[in-house]
């Protein structure tokens, strides 16, 4: 009994000694919750201020322009980011550890700046070029390999599988985009070649 | 003693403790900061800096006019004094440039609200009609005190290094200053002359067009002013006068000021004043004997005191219908318009003293142009005709101040855009600057 038992105190020992460092943790993510909170507001008024939104609209001929989320977005990552590595440096953790939690909480946030940048030049895209249904459906999907690729790079896979599989994503990538582009450039003329063999 | 004869009384009093401050003080200055190590090039730059804001003080007096005019009996005192404090404050700024800078734009720009305040006080307790009158006696005794300040001033500053500093200066000056705010407290207030119940449509719009043609007037006549001032050191330097030539110069033009504002009577003789001013300018530059500058300084001082009286002499004309406040902040504000042209063009043409006489003889007959044509009761030409030139001049004056307008506010909301715009940047990046830190 007593021997089944000693893991579990070790552990709860172990847990009431950290106590403290986690709950300073906590509140530090706390606060920079909080804070997040309060730097979104101050973007909202900087963005109204200085009427950014009003210029591009003016810019690009496109009145349904929104900076402040993108703005928000990427202040919200840094600060999160910034509230994870100063919360993984107060727990007791062994500098090892420590140094490789805050690079995930790192990569963790430059995946998400990542795909903030892929969603503004996608909606970019199809505001600039009004693209109809099927290249606006490539477009999303090509978005969605670059994502996927950086979220790819988060995982815990053996380093083999994780090469397979990028290689393979962009393989696809680089396919279909050729494809594509084929299909844009030469469409109409392959299309024409095939009724002409048709009708003849 | 009737309370006219105490107001009188008490104006003159002022005027001549005030002048005696005002030449000391402002005489001082600029062999102050050359004496303290500053160049022409840092001089004109802080001067540019309180003109300018002179200039703000100005407009946000002339928008709140009626508010500040009405709490007189103790704005006038306090902010009277604060001023003399102020510039007190001065040698003991010397050291540092922006605090002097800092220190010299509020109390130029102070300067603006007490001349307001004092010409409210005394249109008030005067009478428009005594008005124009009392100003003439208060320039004349004015100019009287200011050659015994330049004497002061001349006589301290010899003294300077030899166990005397340009603090004890200022410090004398400034009680004998604080005499003539003692003195306003005798001053007997009357009631204000309010806007009239209903002014007629044509009052208005002749009393409109006097404001107008007489502000561009008095400010064209302001900046020439200031910019002869600027040009003849030099040019007295290079035609070999002697040092004492400038002491001559300044004397004998505070000596013109008493002759000009007791011998100049009438709407008519002030517009001659201006005319002649204006001439006198134009001969600045062709005479090469410095006997002769001295004379021309005596006769340029006292035709100088003809646009002051002209201007005041409209105004209490027309003061119903402008109303005291704003004719009163229009009458000072002109003098930091002038002020802030003279110490731009100073700072663009340098010590270019021929370019610099070009520029005042021809600032100061453009005055005299729109003296003489645009305002009513002074011009030279038929009533009628006068009216159409001054609906004329004023119309396109109003447009230009509207255009500055329009172009300043643009350029303010551009200014305000891309700082919030840059702080907008500099927030996100000093975020991952942290984030980045933390991570080592």
């Amino acid at each position: 009994m007593q021997q089944s038992l000693g893991p579990l105190a070790r552990a709860l020992a172990d847990l009431a000694a950290a106590l403290p460092h986690i709950v300073l943790a906590a509140l530090v993510l706390l606060l920079s919750i909080i804070i997040a909170k309060y730097v979104n507001k101050l973007i909202d008024y900087l963005v109204v201020v200085s009427r950014v939104e009003e210029h591009l609209s003016e810019l690009l001929r496109d009145s349904s322009l929104r900076v402040s989320p993108v703005a928000k977005a990427v202040a919200d990552l840094g600060i999160l980011a910034a509230g994870g590595v100063a919360a993984i440096s107060i727990l007791p953790l062994e500098a090892e550890a420590a140094e490789a939690a805050s690079s995930f909480v790192l990569r963790i946030a430059s995946v998400g700046l990542v795909l903030v940048f892929a969603m503004v030049g996608f909606s970019l895209l199809t505001r600039l070029l009004r693209p109809g249904g099927r290249i606006e459906a490539m477009l999303i999907l090509t978005t969605f390999f670059i994502v996927f690729a950086a979220l790819l790079d988060l995982t815990s896979l053996s380093p083999e599988v994780r090469s397979a599989l990028a290689s393979g994503l962009s393989l696809g990538l680089g396919l279909s985009i050729g494809v594509l582009s084929l299909w844009l450039f030469f469409g109409e003329y392959i299309e024409a070649k095939l009724s002409e063999r048709e009708r003849s | 003693m009737t309370s006219a004869e105490r107001a009188r009384a008490v104006a003159l009093i002022e005027s001549f403790l005030g002048s005696f401050y005002v030449t000391v003080t402002r005489g001082l200055y600029v062999p102050m900061l050359a004496y303290s190590g500053y160049d022409v090039e840092e001089i004109s730059a802080v001067t540019v800096a309180a003109a300018l804001l002179g200039v703000l003080a100005s407009y946000a007096c002339y928008r709140r006019s009626n508010e500040f005019s009405s709490r007189i009996e103790a704005a006038l005192p306090i902010v009277h004094g604060l001023e003399r404090l102020l510039w007190l404050c001065l040698p003991l700024a010397a050291r540092d440039a922006f605090l002097l800078s800092l220190c010299y734009s509020a109390a130029l720009a102070i300067t603006i609200p007490v001349g307001a305040l004092l010409n409210v006080a005394l249109f008030s307790s005067l009478g428009p009609e005594a008005f124009t009158r009392i100003s003439a006696e208060r320039a004349a005794v004015g100019s009287a005190a200011s050659i015994l300040g330049g004497l002061y001033a001349v006589e301290g500053s010899m003294l300077i290094g030899r166990g005397q500093t340009f603090f004890d200066l200022y410090l004398s000056s400034c009680l004998v200053g604080l005499l003539g705010t003692l003195s306003l407290l005798f001053l007997p207030l009357g009631a204000l002359p309010e806007g009239s119940p209903v002014p007629s449509r044509l009052a208005r719009g002749e009393a409109e067009e006097a404001r107008v043609n007489v502000f561009v007037m008095l400010s064209l006549m302001m900046a020439g002013g200031n910019l002869l001032g600027l040009a003849w050191p030099p040019l007295l330097r290079d035609i070999g006068a002697p040092l004492y030539g400038a002491a001559a110069l300044s004397l004998f033009g505070s000596l013109g000021g008493v002759v000009g504002s007791l011998a100049l009577r009438g709407s008519r003789s002030y517009l001659l004043g201006v005319i002649l001013n204006t001439t006198l300018t134009g001969v600045v530059a062709l005479v090469r004997a410095w006997q002769i500058h001295v004379t021309l300084s005596f006769g340029l001082s006292a035709t100088f005191v003809g646009a002051n009286l002209l201007a005041a002499s409209v105004y209490s004309r027309y003061v119903h219908a402008i109303g005291v406040g704003r004719a009163s902040v229009l009458l000072s504000a002109a003098n930091a318009i002038g002020m802030l042209a003279a110490a731009l063009a100073g700072l663009a043409l340098g010590s270019d003293y021929p370019a610099l006489l070009a520029l005042s003889a021809s600032l100061k007959a453009l005055a005299a142009l729109v003296a003489s044509l645009g305002i009513p009761g002074a011009s030279l030409v038929e009533p009628e005709t006068a009216r159409e030139y001054a609906r004329l001049l004023s119309s396109a004056s109003l447009l230009g101040y509207n255009l500055a307008m329009g172009v300043t506010r643009a350029v303010a909301r551009l200014l305000v855009e891309s700082l919030a715009l840059a702080a907008l940047v500099a927030l996100v990046l000093l975020i991952y600057e942290v984030a980045s830190i933390l991570a080592g």
